[in-house]
C-alpha cells in the first residue's frame, strides 16, 4: 500500500477511534454522574426513614403514656364508687323534708328566730323556715363539778327548749358565780366582791336568755364549734355581733 | 498529515493497533456497562426505599393521628372526671344540707310538740308528743299536794321555765360584823331549797314544782309549792325528755290540789327558800 494511502487510513482509523472513545467517555461520565445522582437520592430517602422511625417510636411512647394515664386515672374514678341508691334516699328525705317545711313553717309563721344545735356546736338564724345565716358557737361542755368544801354541785349543761332573747347588754360585766371560784380553786368571795367583777370575759356584747343563760362571746375562739362552756352560748366576735345587731328583744331562741 | 500518524503508521502494526484500539474502546464500554448495572441496581434500592419511605410516613400519619386521638381522649376524661368530681361533690353537698335541715326541723318539731299531761284518774303523768305518749310514770300524790302555804289552785295549763340538775341552794347572806365582812357560801346540808327539791328540778311558772325525792323530807315539806310526788326515775326522764317551754296540762277539778300544812320543825330559813323559789 502506498505511504499517503496508508497515512490516510490511518488517520480516519484514528479518527473514528477517537470519536467511539470520546462517546464511551461522555457516556460514562454521564453514567457516573446518574450513579452519583442516586446514591444522593438513596441517602437522602435512608435519612427521611430514619426520621420517620424515630417520630413513630416517639408518637408510639406517648400513646403508650397516655394509655397508663388513662389507666391510673380511670383507677382514681374506681376509688369513689357511686353509691347507686344515694339518689333514691336523698329523694326520700326531700319529700319528709317537705312534709315538716310545712308542720313547722305552719307553726313558726315566717318568724325571725335563733336556732342553737348543741349536738353540732352550730347556730343559725331563721326567718320562718329560710336560713339566714350559720355560726360556730360553743354550748355547755358536759360534766359535774363538786365543792367538796360545801357539797354543793353544779352540772354544766345548756338546757334544750324554747326560750327568747328577754334583752341585750353592750360591753356587759360579768359577776362571777361561784362556781367559777370553785373551779379554780379559789376560795369563793362574797356576793357584793369586787373579785367577782370581770370585764371583758363575755366579750363585747350579750343577749340573755334568763335563767342565767346568755349568748355571749369568747376570749377563746379556738374553742368554737366543740362544747366548751358552762351552759351559756358562745360565740365569735364577728357572728356575736352581727346577731346583737339584728335579732330584737323577745326573738325566740330554740335549743336543742 | 501529522508527522505523528505517519510516524506510526510506518512503525506500528495495523493490526495491533487495530485490536488494541478496540479493546481500549471495548474496555471503555464494559465500564460504562457496568455503571449502567450499578447505576440500575441503586435505582432499584432507591425504588424499594421510597416505597417503604412512603409506607412509613403513612405508618407516621397514623401513629400521629392515634395520638392526637389519645390526647383527646386523655383531655375529655380529665374534663369528664372533673365535672363527675363537681356532680358528685354537688350531690354530696345538698345530701348533707338536707340532712342538716331535716334534723334541725325534726328537733324543732319535737320542742314545738312535746308537753306533759298529768291525768289523776290514772295517777300518771304523760310526756306527749303531738298525740302520741313517749312515756308514763306513776305520781305519788292524787290529789297533788301543796306544801307550806301554797296556794292550792293550779290553772289548767302551766309551762316549764326553768330546770336544775341539782337544785341550787340559795346564796348565803354576807353582813358586816365589827367593820368586817362576814360570808359563809351555803352549805348542800343547810339548804332548805336544795334538801326540799333534792335532784332533777323542773320549775313552771306556777307553784307547781316538778322533782324527784327531796334530801329532807321535813325542809320539803316546809319549802311552799305544790308537788307531784315523783320518783327519782321518774323525775330524771321528765328532766331528760321535756324541754324550757314545754307545757303541763292539767285536771281542772277543784279538788285537785290538796293543801298540806307546813310542820312545825320546818327549818327557819324556809320564807327566804320561798322568796327564791325561781
Amino acid at each position: 500500500m502506498e505511504p499517503p494511502t496508508k497515512s490516510l487510513i490511518y488517520s480516519v482509523a484514528i479518527t473514528l477511534w477517537l470519536i467511539f472513545f470520546g462517546i464511551e467517555i461522555g457516556a460514562l461520565v454521564k453514567e457516573s454522574a446518574a450513579l452519583q445522582r442516586t446514591r444522593d437520592q438513596l441517602e437522602e430517602v435512608s435519612q427521611a426513614l430514619n426520621a420517620n422511625a424515630k417520630t413513630i417510636a416517639g408518637d408510639a411512647a406517648n400513646i403508650r403514656a397516655q394509655a397508663k394515664q388513662l389507666e391510673f386515672l380511670s383507677s382514681l374514678v374506681n376509688l369513689i364508687p357511686q353509691e347507686k341508691n344515694f339518689v333514691r334516699t336523698q329523694r326520700a328525705i326531700a319529700s319528709e323534708v317537705e312534709v315538716l317545711r310545712r308542720k313547722v313553717g305552719r307553726r313558726l309563721r315566717d318568724e325571725q328566730h335563733i336556732v342553737v344545735d348543741t349536738r353540732a356546736n352550730k347556730l343559725y338564724l331563721k326567718k320562718g323556715l329560710a336560713l339566714v345565716w350559720a355560726a360556730d358557737c360553743s354550748v355547755g361542755k358536759g360534766g359535774i363539778l363538786t365543792d367538796k368544801k360545801t357539797g354543793r354541785r353544779w352540772e354544766f349543761i345548756t338546757p334544750r327548749g324554747r326560750f327568747e332573747v328577754r334583752n341585750k347588754i353592750e360591753k356587759p360585766l360579768w359577776i362571777k358565780p361561784d362556781w367559777a371560784f370553785v373551779e379554780t380553786g379559789d376560795p369563793v368571795p362574797p356576793p357584793e366582791d369586787p373579785k367577782r367583777k370581770a370585764e371583758g370575759e363575755l366579750g363585747g356584747y350579750v343577749l340573755n336568755l334568763g335563767d342565767g343563760y346568755l349568748i355571749h362571746g369568747t376570749k377563746t375562739e379556738d374553742l368554737l364549734g366543740r362544747p366548751a362552756s358552762h351552759g351559756c352560748v358562745r360565740l365569735g366576735a364577728d357572728n356575736l355581733k352581727q346577731l346583737y345587731d339584728t335579732v330584737p328583744a323577745g326573738t325566740p331562741v330554740y335549743i336543742y | 498529515m501529522h508527522p505523528s500518524i505517519e510516524k506510526l503508521s510506518d512503525k506500528a502494526h495495523p493490526a495491533l493497533c487495530g485490536v488494541i484500539g478496540l479493546a481500549v474502546l471495548a474496555g471503555a464500554y464494559g465500564m460504562i456497562r457496568s455503571l449502567q448495572n450499578r447505576t440500575a441496581l441503586f435505582q432499584m434500592d432507591l425504588l424499594q426505599l421510597l416505597a417503604t419511605q412512603e409506607q412509613s410516613t403513612l405508618t407516621m400519619n397514623h401513629y400521629l393521628t392515634l395520638a392526637d386521638l389519645k390526647a383527646q381522649d386523655v383531655a375529655q376524661f380529665k374534663e369528664g372526671m372533673a365535672n363527675l368530681a363537681q356532680s358528685n361533690k354537688a350531690l354530696f353537698e345538698t345530701g348533707l344540707s338536707l340532712h342538716e335541715e331535716k334534723r334541725l326541723l325534726e328537733k324543732q318539731w319535737d320542742i314545738l310538740t312535746t308537753y306533759l299531761n298529768l291525768d289523776a284518774a290514772l295517777q300518771r303523768i304523760f310526756l306527749m308528743r303531738g298525740d302520741q305518749v313517749l312515756e308514763s310514770y306513776f305520781i305519788g300524790y292524787v290529789p297533788l299536794k301543796a306544801f307550806a302555804g301554797a296556794p292550792a289552785v293550779l290553772p289548767r295549763s302551766v309551762r316549764i321555765v326553768s330546770k336544775e340538775r341539782f337544785a341550787h341552794p340559795e346564796r348565803g347572806k354576807s353582813e358586816v360584823i365589827n367593820g368586817k365582812l362576814q360570808w359563809d357560801p351555803p352549805q348542800v346540808g343547810s339548804s332548805v331549797r336544795s334538801n326540799a327539791l333534792g335532784e332533777y328540778v323542773l320549775f313552771t311558772n306556777s307553784r307547781l314544782i316538778l322533782h324527784g325525792p327531796p334530801n329532807n323530807p321535813v325542809d320539803h315539806e316546809s319549802f311552799p309549792h305544790i308537788c307531784l310526788g315523783l320518783s327519782r326515775e321518774a323525775a330524771q326522764n321528765l328532766y331528760r325528755h321535756s324541754f324550757i317551754g314545754s307545757k303541763l296540762l292539767l285536771p281542772g277539778s277543784p279538788d285537785a290540789v290538796m293543801p298540806v300544812a307546813a310542820p312545825a320543825e320546818a327549818s327557819s330559813d324556809t320564807a327566804a327558800a320561798a322568796s327564791r323559789g325561781n
